[in-house]
């Protein structure tokens, strides 16, 4: 089962990147301006990209606070049901770590390594936003 | 031995986006400014030249398939960068492979979201929005 590990070190606190990550003014920021997010365990996330074109629904699976979020994919696309985001935080002198695993993936498909390029994307953009410089979402509409 | 995989699809010829991935030229606009060398052979300095990249060219079959051998680096010294392009939707699916790291370290990892990020200003600059290279003289551009 091949995961797609990612890491970034971001210069601001475990909360802005935690923000990011749990909000729904934070996820827009750097993801998608298509976003519905509730902030309790249990709770569903809906993100839509190209007018709806892609949707994702996601179970919020984890929130402890300023430390680790975890996502499971209800499908939609197909590839991507059943796999977990996993979203760790910690804190470093100067910010924080963010490190990413979006794990379950069943084959190495194309789809993988083009999503696998996306997240190192949205990484950079997430660092950004955290440390207040705006980026603005990857999908636009 | 694992690899970093990467793929994005391009709104450019193979031509265009051949020409980023195989010169020192090409290099500059994308991922780092300090590059120096010839073709074939080229040095890429990161952070006031603390880490130099050094690569050779192996294969190349362009418009198709640019290969490179990092003879530098800690970690990056003996791995192999791919670039292979085929033309798609009237663009370029650009498949690119990190290979022959020696371990999964975090370094490894971190290098997997650098790429991610490069992937795109690949894509900007072949398509002509001269994002400039992720890695400016002074750090990196976010």
């Amino acid at each position: 089962m091949p995961d797609l590990l990612h890491e970034i070190s971001v210069q601001a606190p475990p909360e802005r990147v935690y923000a990011a990550l749990t909000t729904p003014d934070g996820l827009r920021a750097w993801w998608t301006v298509d976003v519905t997010a509730e902030e309790r365990v249990g709770g569903r996330a809906r993100f839509g990209f190209n007018q709806s074109a892609t949707v994702f629904h996601m179970r919020i699976e984890e929130l402890t606070p300023f430390a680790r979020v975890i996502w499971s994919c209800q499908g939609d696309p197909d590839e991507w049901k059943d796999t977990t985001l996993t979203w760790q935080i910690a804190p470093v002198e100067g910010g924080s770590i963010l490190q990413f695993r979006h794990g379950g993936w069943r084959a190495e498909t194309r789809l993988l390594a083009i999503c696998n390029s996306s997240w190192g994307e949205l990484m950079h953009r997430i660092k950004a936003y955290a440390e207040g410089k705006n980026p603005g979402p990857h999908w636009t509409q | 031995m694992p690899d970093l995989i990467h793929s994005i699809r391009i709104a450019a010829s193979p031509d265009a986006v051949y020409r980023l991935v195989s010169t020192a030229a090409g290099f500059a606009e994308w991922w780092a400014a300090d590059v120096t060398g010839k073709d074939g052979l080229v040095d890429l300095g990161f952070f006031h030249r603390q880490t130099v990249y050094r690569l050779r060219m192996q294969n190349s079959d362009p418009p198709h398939r640019a290969e490179w051998l990092c003879e530098t680096g800690q970690e990056w010294a003996t791995t192999h960068l791919v670039f292979q392009l085929e033309p798609a939707g009237g663009g370029t699916l650009l498949r690119f492979a990190h290979a022959g790291w020696s371990s999964p370290t975090d370094y490894f990892v971190s290098c997997n979201t650098t790429w991610g990020g490069l992937m795109f200003r690949l894509r900007a600059a072949a398509e002509g929005k001269s994002p400039g290279p992720l890695f400016p003289p002074e750090g990196l551009a976010y």
